[in-house]
């Protein structure tokens, strides 16, 4: 059975989005963040496509419905953008304190 | 012989009531000491939106300006770098709101000059307390716990930035947060870097505007936390 419009919608939409992630996991050299959304867009993709496989899968490894497994992944990668997020802000304020710093030690000289 | 150089840093943000009058004081103290030493006083104004910075640099003081608000622990820091620059063997850092006697000066950095301490931490629970309001002695001894807890000293007053630094203890510190957190980290660095600490006795003022709040003393804790450790 051929699939509908909507899952060919779909699985258009999670190749561009996959290719997009690849794209920036390379660049990021493969951070926890990205990793994770790479693991969403295949997981989303082979629900859609593979709806039995991915349900039999989820079963295996101990979750009761695939919805649960793919939550989970979705809840670890948006953990994962937090915590990058929160170093990168950290980084980016002692950044912005050393340039400050060092703008009022060289007009202090002037 | 040279002199040695004591520097005496002061971080403020928008401190224009009151700068002028601690500048004051302070040359006054300073023009005065007995200790043969060559003084500088250093004001890290720290991007003040008011007349904070025309008020120091008209008082006398060396100004130094943040172009923009960075908290603190950053415009301490400044201020170690310019004392640094300076070639100072002893630093004070006090607070810009008229809160610390800078009579107490002397006896702050006295155990640092005489080799007894490489940092000494002013205690206003040593001295006078009959000025500081309730909620304020229950957040330092709260404050005072984690200190205790987490890096294994027992001070009085643990929050004071009535302090003075051997060059020592200024070069190996290393200070990280920009934020009032700061002021706890100095106990991290002592117990790392095997500094000696004491605690001296010194007077404050109240007037219910100055001075860390309860809320301070959270935002310490947790920036210690997620920073320090």
């Amino acid at each position: 059975m051929l699939p509908n419009i909507t899952t060919i919608a779909g699985i258009i939409f999670l190749a561009v989005l996959i290719v997009f992630v690849l794209n920036n996991t390379r660049k990021r050299g493969m951070d926890a963040f990205s990793l994770g959304l790479l693991i969403t867009s295949v997981a989303l993709m082979v629900m859609i496509v593979l709806p039995e496989v991915s349900k039999q899968f989820t079963e295996t490894i101990g979750f009761a419905r695939q919805e649960f497994a793919f939550l989970s992944i979705v809840a670890l990668t948006a953990l994962f953008f937090s915590i990058k997020n929160f170093f990168k802000a950290r980084a980016l304020e002692s950044s912005i304190t050393v340039l400050a710093r060092k703008t009022a030690l060289e007009k202090e000289k002037k | 012989m040279a002199k040695k150089v004591l520097s005496v840093v002061i971080p403020g943000y928008n401190e224009g009531e009151r700068i002028g009058k601690v500048l004051k004081k302070l040359f006054s103290v300073l023009e005065k000491n007995s200790l043969e030493l060559k003084t500088f006083i250093i004001m890290v104004d720290d991007g003040s939106t008011d007349n904070t910075f025309k008020i120091a640099k008209k008082a006398g003081a060396i100004v130094l300006h943040h172009p923009i608000n960075r908290g603190v622990g950053a415009a301490t820091v400044t201020g170690f770098e310019k004392a640094k620059m300076l070639d100072s063997d002893f630093v004070i850092t006090m607070d810009a709101d008229d809160q610390h006697e800078a009579k107490d000066i002397f006896a702050v950095v006295n155990p640092v000059i005489c080799g007894e301490a490489d940092c000494t931490i002013g205690s206003r629970f040593l001295g006078n307390t009959k000025t500081m309001p309730l909620f304020k002695k229950i957040g330092n001894i709260l404050l005072n716990i984690f200190v205790l807890v987490f890096y294994g000293w027992r001070g009085t007053d643990t929050m004071c930035g009535f302090r003075a630094f051997n060059r020592k203890a200024l070069d190996t510190m290393n200070f990280r947060i920009d934020r009032y957190g700061y002021i706890a980290e100095v106990y991290r660095e002592a117990k790392i870097h095997n500094l000696v600490l004491k605690e001296v006795p010194i007077e404050t003022r109240y007037d219910g505007k100055r001075g860390t709040t309860f809320l301070d003393g959270v935002k310490i804790a947790l920036e210690n936390v997620t920073r320090g450790a």
